[in-house]
Formats: structure tokens, sequence, C-alpha cells
């Protein structure tokens, strides 16, 4: 899958991967794409940081909104707007469990809760995030994982979730993999041969839903006007 | 963690939206979040010692039923 990705885009998909193990999340979500993008050496990587959407607020927001390590997947996947709705902060709500529960019995039961959502066969019905594992099965012959390593220095933040480092793949979820996927679309759009950094922003701005918007919308930023900056970016490149 | 109470109310509420697709998603939400709640506190129960019987008599169940969705997923103490 990564074959017309050019080095930069593949360090930047790698560099997701490291941020997502960093933090002790078991899953590339969109949200460590945008962290990779934010800290590349490329005229989008500048694009952005001229939105003030820096690597360190990027990151701060992501710990903020989902938490560090295996605990963050108690709450990571929850509709947070829809409970917003019916007047329940998912903030709150996990400010109070972290207080009161011990981080052992929390990093334990967000064990139980990704195990939970890869056995199969269960009685109950699945869980909400069941639904990405589930198609990640249902696809296994696409199943992809970041590409090999590329001369690159590592991806470096300020949060590092307690306890041993994951180590091995992480998946890709379905929103993230849709990004990639949708990059190359961007590409040819552009009549790019590769699918470069410019393609993966591009594409990762484009979703109504998903983490990306929010997160950005936290930083006093919205997600159309960085777009635009980046396609002028390329236009006055080209 | 929320009563029961509480999220019968919010239920309620939300049923009430205009909107089904807000609604229905909100109990879908509330329901994952609530199941992920008990998870944390079954498990923490556990691990202060309480008994299966202890955990179900708050949750309102029966032993067996606590026993059969979390003893395996939590483990022993």
């Amino acid at each position: 899958m990564f074959e017309r990705f050019s080095a930069d885009a593949r360090t930047v998909v790698i560099h997701a991967q490291e941020h997502a193990r960093r933090l002790g999340h078991r899953y590339i979500g969109c949200e460590h794409l945008l962290l990779a993008l934010t800290t590349t050496d490329t005229p989008v990587g500048g694009v952005l940081r001229e939105h003030r959407i820096t690597a360190e607020r990027v990151e701060e927001e992501v710990v903020r909104r989902v938490g560090l390590g295996a605990a963050a997947a108690l709450f990571a996947d929850l509709d947070r707007d829809a409970l917003a709705s019916i007047g329940i902060d998912l903030d709150v709500v996990r400010a109070r469990i972290e207080a009161s529960v011990p981080l052992e019995s929390l990093t334990r039961a967000g064990q139980a809760v990704q195990c939970g959502a890869r056995r199969t066969g269960r009685r109950r019905p699945a869980p909400l995030r069941r639904r990405w594992r589930r198609r990640r099965h249902a696809h296994r012959g696409l199943a992809v994982s970041a590409p090999a390593p590329v001369a690159a220095p590592p991806a470096s933040g300020r949060y590092r979730a307690p306890g041993a480092p994951l180590v091995g793949h992480l998946p890709f979820t379905p929103g993230s993999k849709r990004v990639l996927e949708m990059s190359l679309r961007e590409a040819l759009a552009r009549h790019d041969r590769h699918i470069g950094v410019e393609h993966i922003t591009l594409s990762l701005l484009v979703p109504t839903s998903g983490p990306v918007r929010p997160i950005l919308e936290a930083l006093g930023g919205s997600a159309d006007p960085v777009r635009a900056a980046i396609i002028d970016r390329d236009r006055l490149a080209s | 963690m929320l009563t029961a109470v509480e999220s019968t109310v919010q239920i309620a509420e939300s049923a009430a939206s205009h909107d089904p697709d807000v609604g229905l998603r909100a109990v879908a939400a509330l329901r994952t979040l609530t199941e992920r709640l008990e998870l944390v506190q079954v498990g923490n129960a556990r691990t202060l010692g309480w008994s299966w019987q202890h955990i179900a008599d708050r949750l309102g169940v029966s032993k067996q039923t606590v026993h059969r969705k979390y003893g395996r997923r939590i483990g022993r103490r």
C-alpha cells in the first residue's frame, strides 16, 4: 500500500505509529497522523505551524481527549458529541474516574476492553469499539501496517505512557486507513505521481467526523483554511 | 458512576429529542460508557478483595451473572 508514498510521507506514517506507541495507544488514528504531520520538515509542516497547529498543542489536546496508556481505550472511541447532547461531559467523567480509581485498575480495564474487542464469538452484542476491528478483519487481505522504517529521527514528544512500551505493528483505525487511501486520490487529482505529505494532510482535513476537526477547533483553528493554505502553497511551488 | 436514575432521565430526555439520529447515538454511547464504567468498577472492587456476591448486590444482578460476564476478563484477584 505504501509503494507510492514519498520518503517524507512514509516517515509521517512511521512517526504516527511511534507517537501512538509512545502514548500507549494501541491503534494509529487520525490524531496520530496529525501529530506526525506537525513535525515534518516540509512546506506542509510550515503551513500547519503558521496556523498554530504545533506538535506540543496537538499532543496536549490528544492526551486531554483520550488520555495516556491502556486506560485511554476506555474512553477513546466513545461518541463524545452524542454524550454531550444529553448533558454528559466525557472529560468530566474521565477526570472523576481517574481521580477515584487506581491507575492499575484503569489500565487493566483498558486492556480488558481491547481484549474483549479482539475476541470473537461473544454472546453479548458488540460494543462500539468493535466496529473497526471487525471491519479490519473483513478486509484481512488488505490489512496494512506501517511501512518499514526509513532513515529518520524517531518521533518524540512530551508525554510517555507509563509501563512497558508497546511493541510490534499497531493497526490503523478505519478512519486513518481511509485517510491514507484517500491521499492517493488527492495525489491523482493534482496529477502527482507520488503520494506526498501534502496529500496525506489534504486527505486528513476532509472528513467531517473523526478526531481531527474537533482537535483543530479546540486549538482555535479549523480545517478548511488550512486546506486552502496548503493548496495555495502547493500551487506556488509547482 | 452514573446512577440508574440519572441515566434513565437522560435517556428519556434524549429520546424526546426531535432528531432520532442524535438521540439514538446518544443512547448507544451512553450504553457503552456504562459498560466501560461497570468494567472499571467491578475490576477495582475485585482488586480490593470484594466477593462476586457483594459486587452483584450493588449492581442489582445475580452473582452468577457478574461472574459469567467478568470472571474471565478480570481474572483472579
